[in-house]
């Protein structure tokens, strides 16, 4: 059976699997924005397409689907549609070259420019990331990991209750998060608030570092499998804090092409069932 | 067949070349951080004095309604129904805010990307109605959180200051 999956895995070059994970996700994305009777058609001529295996025309039905959406959407367009929107354009030229060449199935094992063009454009997404943290700089004093806390916490419940009191003189205060040498006069247990302003902090830094080093550190890496384990965590755990789930699935596919073979095309198609899965679970069944 | 390749390439160059340009232009607040193909999301810059206020009032945005009080940039402030209404007033007449964000509101800007949207639109129509600095342009700004789009009734501008 192992064997079986691993010959039918053979016919599928990567490049395919990266593209029928974009238009199963152009398909998500039509039925929020358009309902399920667009999303149907295409979802349909996405099969159809499929079925004759013309993965130049999926990439382009799925780079016009993005492109209708970022220019509906501009200019408060969600940046990761431009990402995809680019994936899916590289992924159409290089099948409209490969049909021109008739050489598709030569080049199933090995990194075609794609992939390698794939890989430099989602590395520079993390680091550019971390690198415009860092430059603007309010990410980093943990600020914002500090209310999202707040929020959660009794004890800070009653602490920004307390500072609401005094509202006018101390929000500087409150929004620095540092305390003046007034709150601490007046009696308030800050311990906890000293601790999680701490873990805010590195939190926040932590971030900002894994987004610089992680990608360097798996293009440098002899053996990748590791630091790909590492990226997989931190990425999943970002996404799911942040609630960008949506972006988190694109990074997954993204980062899979980072997989050292045999591992890879396994890895692609196990995010692109995950996602598929997840997706169906959420909008249909939960 | 190198034509395809090449204008790949040309794609991962502007790819690589705009997020640097991205970072300086945000930087410079020629336009938020998160918008315009950048990556830099969550990352904000330091409030700085005389940049932005907006007032969020906790009920609208449950309400997915955010009131919005725009004179100096870049400043926030809560307006929870516990606070006494005199204060409240007195607030917003004095205009006199500090940096702060509420944890409710700051929460639901970061989740929401309230906070650099109400930046882009309200600088823009600063700018369109050519208000000054201490003008106060009120905006009743729906959320349509699905597609992430915002709607602004500026019929409500005419009330002028509130």
């Amino acid at each position: 059976m192992l064997l079986s999956y691993r010959q039918n895995l053979d016919n599928f070059p990567q490049e395919e699997i990266i593209a029928v994970f974009f238009a199963t996700k152009a398909t998500y994305l039509s039925y929020l924005f358009w309902g399920a009777e667009i999303s149907f058609l295409i979802l349909a001529s996405f099969a159809t397409c499929l079925f004759f295996r013309r993965m130049e025309t999926i990439c382009l039905i799925t780079a016009t689907i993005l492109l209708v959406k970022i220019i509906g959407t501009f200019p408060y367009t969600i940046n990761h549609f431009m990402f995809e929107f680019l994936i899916a354009i590289l992924l159409f030229l290089w099948f409209i070259e490969k049909l021109d060449a008739s050489c598709l199935r030569g080049e199933i094992d090995r990194d075609s420019w794609v992939i390698h063009y794939g890989k430099i454009i989602f590395a520079s997404v993390w680091i550019y990331a971390g690198i415009q943290k860092i430059v603007q700089g309010e990410y980093l004093n943990g600020q914002f990991f500090l209310f999202t806390f707040a929020e959660n916490s009794d004890q800070m419940k009653h602490l920004m209750a307390f500072m609401q009191s005094f509202l006018r003189s101390d929000l500087l205060a409150l929004n620095s998060a540092y305390l003046s040498s007034d709150f601490v006069s007046r009696g308030i247990n800050l311990e906890s608030f000293q601790s999680l302003r701490m873990l805010s902090i590195a939190i926040g830094w932590s971030v900002t570092l894994s987004e610089i080093i992680l990608p360097i550190w798996v293009i440098a890496a002899r053996r990748k499998l590791l630091p790909c384990l590492v990226w997989y965590a931190i990425q999943v755990s970002i996404g799911y804090f942040s609630k960008e789930i949506d972006f988190m699935w694109s990074c997954l596919i993204m980062q899979g092409l980072f997989v050292p073979n045999p591992y890879r095309k396994s890895v692609l198609v196990a995010t692109l069932i995950s996602m598929t899965v997840f997706h169906c679970l959420g909008r249909f069944v939960l | 067949m190198k034509n395809f390749q090449k204008i790949a390439q040309l794609i991962v160059a502007l790819a690589l070349v705009w997020p640097p340009i991205h970072i300086v232009a945000s930087y410079n607040e020629l336009f938020s951080a998160w918008r315009f193909f950048g990556w830099g999301m969550y990352s904000e810059i330091s409030p700085t004095e005389n940049k932005k206020l907006i007032i969020a009032d906790l009920d609208s945005i449950v309400n997915d309604e955010l009131l919005g009080c725009s004179s100096h940039l870049r400043e926030v402030i809560y307006c929870s129904e516990k606070i006494d209404e005199e204060i409240k007033e007195r607030i917003v007449d004095d205009i006199i805010f500090s940096n702060a964000f509420s944890p409710a509101f700051r929460r639901f800007a970061f989740f929401n990307r309230v906070d650099q949207l109400v930046d882009s639109l309200m600088s823009d129509r600063m700018e369109r109605f050519n208000l000054t600095q201490h003008q106060l342009a009120v905006g009743k700004i729906e959320l349509d959180r699905l597609s992430e789009t915002m709607r602004l009734d500026w019929s409500l501008i005419e009330k002028g200051n509130p």
